[in-house]
């Protein structure tokens, strides 16, 4: 029997499975200790994260410490000359400026993505340049593909997790709407992948992407005020 | 003389003065139902000092809220409330902010409250409802309304404005810098003079009618989006819609370029002006003419949705 793979494992784990997939891997972690096992690793792992305090304020002596150390004269960089002569950082600063490099990183993803959403900084939706032509471009545009359905399952996790506050009738006319989009979506992506190049289509793409995510995010909105 | 025909109404036997007297008691009663609020109402009426130009929120969840800015330093709030059994209507007053109307997390109906609100003109006035309708004029200030099923329509000229209502229909009628409209299902309708405008929806259509734009994006998956009237020099407007349809109705002696991008629905001009098509190597097309001087840009992207650009 083969086994779910690690991203049907975590996106199962964290609800974002279509309908159909989702099905077939809870028949699969039915019948397979092993996937289940995993499955249920990951759920407390995010339970287990989702309790932990979002600050945690170091003792004020440990502080003092720090800033004591940085604003001592002649105080040496957190560098260690190796005995062969070379240069190594410290495991922990290692990690700390991984941590910074990635925090830039997605910090200039996310400016670069707002960006090309909004040039302006209008708060208007603008075309989303897809520039590259052929498998460059449907590189570009999976990218964009992957960064929206990040966001969208964050807010939908988020929807999930609170009484939406929203009435049954309400309720059903936003399910109507986002079938709607999904079913656009779905047309736009089959055409881009038949014509990656075309910017008109990519275009199409963001924009049902855009429209799903403001439903979502005013459905959570709602749901919030009400909460 | 108008007569009342025996056993109709009034029993056999009845002396006139009782019969008027019945009458009597009849309208009185029928007075007093109208007049005073139905069991769980009650009517508010207040007014105090505000900030000419202060922050002012409203709550309502059900009923409709009308709000007028006036040229008065001060706040007036009338109107006929239903209390729900966990909320009263309040007013909270801070320091240069008045928060009034009423907003219960405990209900998912409540019966409906209708508060009329008077507010400095330049305030800035942040309107929330569940069902409520919503209307405003006068206010000059910014304005952020939002509603989950209230109908949203705006007067006057209010520095900015964002009005949601999720299956609500909207009407803006505003001169204004910027403009920002948002449904799921209902319709929008933009007039007046605005620099910056933006309609969304998902299958609502939106209608720009008589309506001076300098900048505007109008976006829709399902909607139909339709624009009447005139385009100012220099405009540049943004149409993209999945599967609606998109209407241009415009003055024979118009100046704009225009680029349609579809992939399976059509152009249709009925002015004159040849049409230059570059088609995608799989399917669609980008096709571009230009009316008069060209003096505007208009851009339109649908994936299905047909293009027709009518002439009034």
């Amino acid at each position: 029997m083969s086994h779910l793979d690690e991203t049907h494992i975590n996106d199962l784990a964290d609800g974002v499975l279509r309908e159909h997939a989702r099905h077939v891997a809870e028949a699969h972690i039915a019948v397979c200790a092993e996937c289940r096992a995993s499955v249920e690793r990951i759920r407390r792992l995010r339970a287990d994260l989702a309790s932990l305090p979002r600050d945690i304020a170091p003792p004020e002596h440990v502080l003092a410490g720090v800033r004591a150390r940085m604003t001592a004269p002649g105080e040496p960089v957190p560098l260690v000359r190796t005995r062969a002569g070379g240069w190594h950082v410290r495991p922990s600063v290692l990690a700390a400026a991984a941590v910074l490099l990635m925090m830039l990183s997605s910090a200039a993803t996310v400016s670069w993505l707002r960006l090309t959403a909004d040039p302006a900084g209008t708060g208007a939706a603008q075309p989303l340049a897809v520039t590259e032509r052929g498998s460059s471009g449907l590189v570009a545009v999976l990218a964009m593909e992957r960064s929206y359905e990040d966001a969208i399952a964050e807010v939908q996790r988020a929807l999930s997790e609170q009484p939406s506050g929203l009435t049954a009738e309400t309720l059903r006319i936003l399910q109507a709407n986002i079938d709607i989009i999904d079913r656009a979506l779905g047309e736009a992506r089959a055409a881009l992948h038949a014509d990656p190049a075309n910017d008109a289509l990519a275009e199409m793409l963001r924009s049902g992407y855009e429209r799903k995510l403001d439903v979502l995010r005013s459905a959570s909105s709602h749901a919030r005020a009400r909460s | 003389m108008m007569s009342i025909p025996s056993g109709a109404g009034a029993p056999k036997g009845r002396s006139a003065a009782a019969r008027m007297a019945s009458a009597f008691l009849a309208g009185t009663a029928l007075f007093v139902a109208t007049a005073l609020p139905a069991a769980g109402q009650r009517k508010v009426a207040e007014r105090f000092a505000a900030a000419p130009d202060g922050y002012i929120r409203v709550q309502n969840i059900a009923g409709s809220v009308k709000l007028i800015g006036w040229d008065r330093d001060s706040v007036a709030v009338s109107g006929t409330i239903h209390d729900t059994p966990a909320e009263r209507f309040e007013v909270q007053r801070g320091d240069g902010s008045v928060k009034l109307g009423i907003w219960d997390t405990t209900v998912e109906r409540a019966d409906p409250s209708h508060m009329e609100v008077r507010v400095p003109a330049r305030s800035q006035v942040w309107v929330r409802t569940g069902s409520a309708t919503v209307f405003v004029d006068g206010v000059t200030g910014e304005l952020d309304i939002n509603s989950v099923g209230g109908d949203i329509e705006v007067h006057g000229a209010p520095a900015g404005l964002f009005a949601e209502s999720m299956t609500g229909g909207i009407v803006i009628d505003v001169s204004s810098a910027t403009v920002r409209a948002k449904t799921v299902t209902g319709t929008i309708r933009l007039h007046g003079v605005i620099a910056s405008a933006t309609a969304t929806s998902i299958s609502g259509n939106t209608l720009i009618e008589d309506a001076a734009i300098d900048q505007g994006t109008f976006e829709s998956v399902d909607g139909e989006l339709r624009l009447v009237g005139t385009l100012r020099r220099g405009a540049v407007l943004d149409f993209v819609t999945h599967g609606g349809a998109v209407e241009l109705l415009l003055p024979a002696a118009t100046d704009a370029e225009f680029r349609v991008s579809t992939y399976e629905g059509g152009l249709r001009s009925e002015f004159r002006a040849p049409i230059r098509t570059t088609a995608s190597k799989i399917k669609g097309s980008e096709q571009r003419f230009t009316l008069g001087q060209g003096g505007a840009l208009v851009n339109i992207r649908t994936f299905r949705g047909r293009v027709v650009v009518r002439s009034r």
